[in-house]
């Protein structure tokens, strides 16, 4: 009986003990979906501890990406429970944040990056990912220039030279000799965004600068259905699933990838043993002195407006942000090409990348980045991406035409949209 | 009639020596490959968290780890991606919290409406019999709200609480009390004994073979559960493991080998209590589980 | 504490649990029943009064409820379908008589009943896997059959959940229909073969029917866990159920519309709906249970 009831007390004290367990943490907490931003700014808080207080410390906690921005959103409706101080917000989850009332929780901006004369520092059509009605509530961590990345052994070894192609015409003839010779190599793999991408570098996109749907526009579906009868010709194919890509990247099955600026890192990260073996040029144009790039994904960083320690979160993102040596070293350490202006023409910038074949990516960034073209924002856009991303392998095996997906889509969305309106 | 009976079992008996062979091999070629079945993807987590991404995917597979590595185990261990420890300590913390706490509100109910008379009773049985079909995934968003408004989020607090009233736990243990002499009781009133030490003294110890099988499934609820820690859970190191593990689970790269690692660390341990306790829990979770 | 009094003792005695249920689970089910008429989006937005609107919309136009539901009941039928007679099979088998490894095999076909369905969704992502999965390589290459695009296919997505589930549930309902066998009494057996009865017609005719509260056990339990599936399919092909959403469940879909886009009435009416489907099947299956008892 004595031991049956000294368990019981064990048991509750367990219980009480668990009350207590959850400590407030003395060091600012910063939250970020991708791992090379975590390394960067694990780093920038050393300096900034080194160089400007002493007593800085940051947290950076890693959480997958869709969990990271589901707990944030609650998080900050119930009143900044477990928030971070600090945190990246993708820029297809941050209209999300405007669902629902206006106010996203974040820390605005605006006198930040305009007391400090940042504004003009930064790349604008980045910056409105992340604005709403005149409020600025992030900053932008790249610029995200897309470009064609390829394997220069097999394409050079073929005799052909990616940076010489103009049009994606000229990449399909190429692409189709080297088929020819080898039919188990896919020169374009389609992953899932890659439609959005392609569409974007037309100067289009699935929202438009009002925030209508334009995802059923002839264009847009144009895109996917030239990227189907590709896939028919056996030129593209779709990416395999997960870690797969790697594999597939590896054994020489995938010999090109259309990828913004982050991609090389992930490249250097997943796929050590390639190195030497990729170059990148600027993206085939839809016809000849078109736009050769687009932009793909983008990451803002915020200050949670529930912190406690706000001054410090802005002090803190301007001195690892809006400075020139902050973002070089994010360019060293993630190959994010920055949309902070006066960083463009660092030297470290231009640097002879060793995994890129000795090539200066940063001269190619710099040189298509200018073209980048807009992105618009919704409120709606991370539903309509999941409406997508349900749908996209019945389109990629043929079985759902793009137009009637597309136009399935839209009309939910615009049906959505009236319903909370 | 005679005859038409010992047919039947004559030629049993004659086929019996070739026959009971072929069945025999059935049987066991059967139960064989069902256990390949079952184990195989428990081999394939064992020797997959000694392998790096790459070596997962390749070819040709190998449910074995000829080169293993034991990085997968030193990165989650050293808490580089997450608190993995600290949030394998809070799964015990919750599962065992919820443990005690279910026994001793399922074991109180039980022994109130075992062993005494009072008014309402018939009602109550029957408003918690017909509570009991409601599912809990209608009470998930309240729920929620409430726990906000309490201040409850991403406290342990806040996942023990809602899951330790336990409508099966009250009849369960009910069911298990009922059958406890009333003249037991009787006695010790005689004997002095207050209501509370009849419970404590005669009802607790006489109803610990339902409070072992009881324990046993409330701990391996809250020690397996997803949903409801997902929700309320917000801060990585007040995570359970399993959503620990899911964190691993990422947009661009999943950590095969670490998450493997961490499931299996984390299924040792039960598998271990279960082992050593085999045949009287497994008896006696499923009888009581069937008895209901 | 409890003094003496036997009048008040049992309300001592059942109140803590009571107060507790009233506060987590009857306030939240009549809360939510009023949540569930109303607009509300977020947590700190105020609601508005919509009447039935929500469930309107649920049932005429949110095609990927109807989905939800779909795939919900397809796991439901196809595990059952799949599980029961497997159970029941290996049970028999397991029940036979001077059966060696008895214990180390009903050990065994117990384990993934104890394993954590997160955990169960990340190694079945590894054997579902299509170019360097398990089953593509180990079970069907060798019968000569292409790989199947298991979790990318909307079609055979759900059958992957399936056999997840086949995976996970076979043996502890083997372990169920044993003990309701260790309950026939032989006697019964042994005189149905004295009459004459062949091995099939004893397992009809005495031992099925005497199996029926384990089976209806076992249903019960398997169509309310059909319904709870969250974990295993929300890891095995993400939060919105992969291609097509094949494999997305209600309860990932109540999950997905409340606490990621915060939906709160919506979701409220979700979860209501559930109920009432559960409702249902539960009349349905007593009704059954019952029609077999008169025959």
């Amino acid at each position: 009986m004595k031991k049956l009831k000294a368990v019981l007390f064990l048991l509750i004290g367990s219980v009480l003990l668990s009350v207590a367990a959850p400590v407030a943490a003395q060091e600012l907490e910063l939250w970020t979906f991708v791992d090379t931003h975590a390394r960067w700014f694990q780093e920038q808080a050393e300096r900034y501890a080194e160089e400007v207080n002493a007593d800085f410390s940051l947290n950076v906690v890693q959480i997958a990406y869709g969990d990271m921005h589901d707990r944030l959103q609650i998080s900050i409706q119930s009143g900044g429970v477990g928030a971070p101080d600090i945190s990246d917000v993708e820029q297809g989850r941050f209209g999300g944040f405007l669902r629902g009332g206006g106010d996203p929780g974040f820390v605005e901006l605006n006198a930040l990056l305009d007391g400090g004369g940042h504004t003009e520092n930064l790349v604008s059509a980045r910056q409105a990912l992340y604005t709403s009605m005149g409020s600025v509530y992030g900053i932008e961590h790249a610029l995200t220039p897309v470009v064609l990345y390829y394997r220069a052994d097999v394409w050079e070894g073929a005799g052909f030279d990616p940076q010489e192609f103009v049009t994606w015409d000229d990449f399909v003839d190429a692409a189709r000799a080297i088929v020819a010779e080898n039919s188990d190599v896919v020169p374009l793999p389609i992953f899932e965004r890659l439609p959005v991408v392609l569409l974007r570098q037309q100067g289009a996109d699935w929202f438009n600068a009002d925030g209508e749907v334009t995802m059923d526009s002839a264009e847009s579906i144009a895109v996917m259905d030239w990227l189907l009868a590709l896939k028919d010709e056996g030129i593209a194919a779709q990416t395999p699933a997960g870690d797969a890509l790697w594999a597939a990247f590896k054994d020489g099955t995938m010999i090109s990838m259309v990828g913004a600026d982050w991609y090389g890192g992930f490249f250097k990260d997943n796929a050590p043993e390639l190195t030497g073996k990729w170059k990148a040029a600027p993206l085939p144009a839809f016809e000849e002195g078109g736009r050769r790039t687009s932009v793909y994904g983008g990451t803002g960083a915020t200050v949670v407006a529930t912190s406690d320690h706000v001054e410090e979160a802005l002090s803190f993102l301007e001195f690892a942000m809006l400075s020139i040596e902050g973002n070089v070293r994010r360019f060293e350490l993630t190959t994010l090409w920055p949309p902070y202006i006066p960083a463009m023409a660092d030297d470290r910038l231009h640097a002879a990348d060793e995994y890129f074949s000795g090539q200066d990516l940063g001269a190619l960034f710099a040189d298509v980045g200018p073209e980048a073209p807009p992105q618009w924002q919704s409120a709606f856009r991370s539903q309509l991406n999941s409406l997508y991303a349900a749908a996209f392998q019945d389109i990629i095996d043929g079985n759902r035409s793009p137009e009637e997906v597309f136009t399935e889509i839209a009309d939910t969305i615009r049906d959505e949209m009236e319903f909370e309106s | 009639m005679r005859l038409a009976i010992l047919r039947p079992a004559d030629s049993n008996e004659r086929k019996s020596l070739y026959m009971k062979l072929v069945e025999a091999t059935i049987i066991y070629a059967v139960l064989f490959f069902f256990a390949l079945l079952v184990g195989i993807p428990f081999l394939y987590m064992f020797t997959g968290s000694f392998k790096t991404n790459g070596q997962l995917f390749s070819w040709p597979v190998n449910l074995l780890a000829p080169e293993p590595t034991m990085n997968n185990y030193e990165r989650l261990l050293s808490g580089e991606e997450i608190p993995y420890l600290r949030q394998m300590v809070n799964s015990v913390i919750i599962a065992v919290s919820q443990s005690a706490l279910t026994l001793l509100f399922a074991s109180m109910v039980g022994w109130g409406f075992a062993k005494y008379e009072f008014r309402g009773k018939a009602f109550l049985t029957i408003f918690l019999l017909f509570t009991f079909a409601i599912p809990f995934q209608v009470t998930l968003v309240p729920l929620f709200q409430m726990i906000v408004r309490l201040g409850l989020l991403d406290s342990f607090l806040g996942v023990i609480l809602p899951s330790s009233v336990s409508a099966f736990g009250a009849f369960f243990m009910r069911q298990a009390m009922v059958s406890i002499p009333g003249e037991l009781l009787d006695a010790g009133r005689i004997d002095g004994a207050s209501e509370w030490g009849l419970f404590w003294r005669i009802g607790i110890p006489l109803s610990r073979g339902a409070l072992s099988i009881l324990c046993v499934l409330v701990f391996l609820t809250a020690w397996n559960d997803y949903l409801w820690p997902l929700i309320v859970l917000r801060t990585p190191e007040n995570f359970t493991y399993p959503i620990g593990l899911a964190t691993l689970d990422g947009l661009y790269k999943v950590e095969y080998g670490m998450i493997l690692g961490g499931a299996f660390i984390a299924t040792l341990p039960i598998v271990l209590i279960f082992v050593a306790g085999r045949n009287q829990i497994l008896d006696n979770l499923t009888i009581g589980a069937v008895k209901q | 504490m409890f003094g003496r009094g036997r009048k008040i003792a049992p309300y001592l005695f059942i109140s803590p649990f009571f107060v507790g249920y009233a506060i987590f689970f009857l306030y939240p089910v009549i809360q939510s029943l009023q949540l569930s008429f109303y607009r509300q989006v977020g947590l700190t937005n105020a609601p508005r009064f919509i009447g039935f609107d929500n469930y309107i919309r649920l049932v005429s136009k949110d095609a990927l409820f109807i989905k939800a539901l779909s795939n919900t009941t397809y796991y439901a039928l196809g595990s059952i379908l799949i599980i029961v007679p497997l159970a029941l099979l290996l049970a028999l088998i397991l029940h036979s008589p001077k059966l060696r490894f008895r214990e180390f095999f009903r050990f065994l076909y117990f384990t993934p009943n104890i394993t954590a369905g997160v955990v169960v969704g990340i190694i079945f992502g590894l054997v579902f896997e299509e170019q360097y999965g398990l089953v593509n390589n180990l079970l069907l290459a060798p019968l000569g059959i292409d790989n199947v695009r298991w979790l990318r296919d909307s079609r055979w997505i759900m059958p992957a959940v399936i056999l997840l589930g086949v995976w996970k549930w076979t043996g502890i309902n083997a372990i169920y229909f044993m003990v309701g066998l260790q309950n026939i009494p032989p006697e019964l057996k042994e005189a149905a073969r004295v009459d004459g009865a062949t091995r099939p017609q004893v397992f009809w005719h005495v031992t099925l029917p005497l199996l029926r509260p384990i089976l209806a056990f076992v249903l019960t339990v398997a169509i309310i866990g059909s319904y709870n599936l969250f974990a295993e399919p929300a890891i095995l092909v993400g939060p919105e159920g992969g291609p097509n959403n094949a494999g997305m469940t209600m309860t990932m879909y109540l999950y997905n519309r409340g606490f990621r886009e915060l939906k709160m009435g919506y979701a409220s009416a979700i979860g209501y709906s559930l109920a009432v489907i559960i409702l249902i099947l539960s009349v349905i299956q007593l009704i059954l249970i019952r029609a077999f008892r008169e025959d």
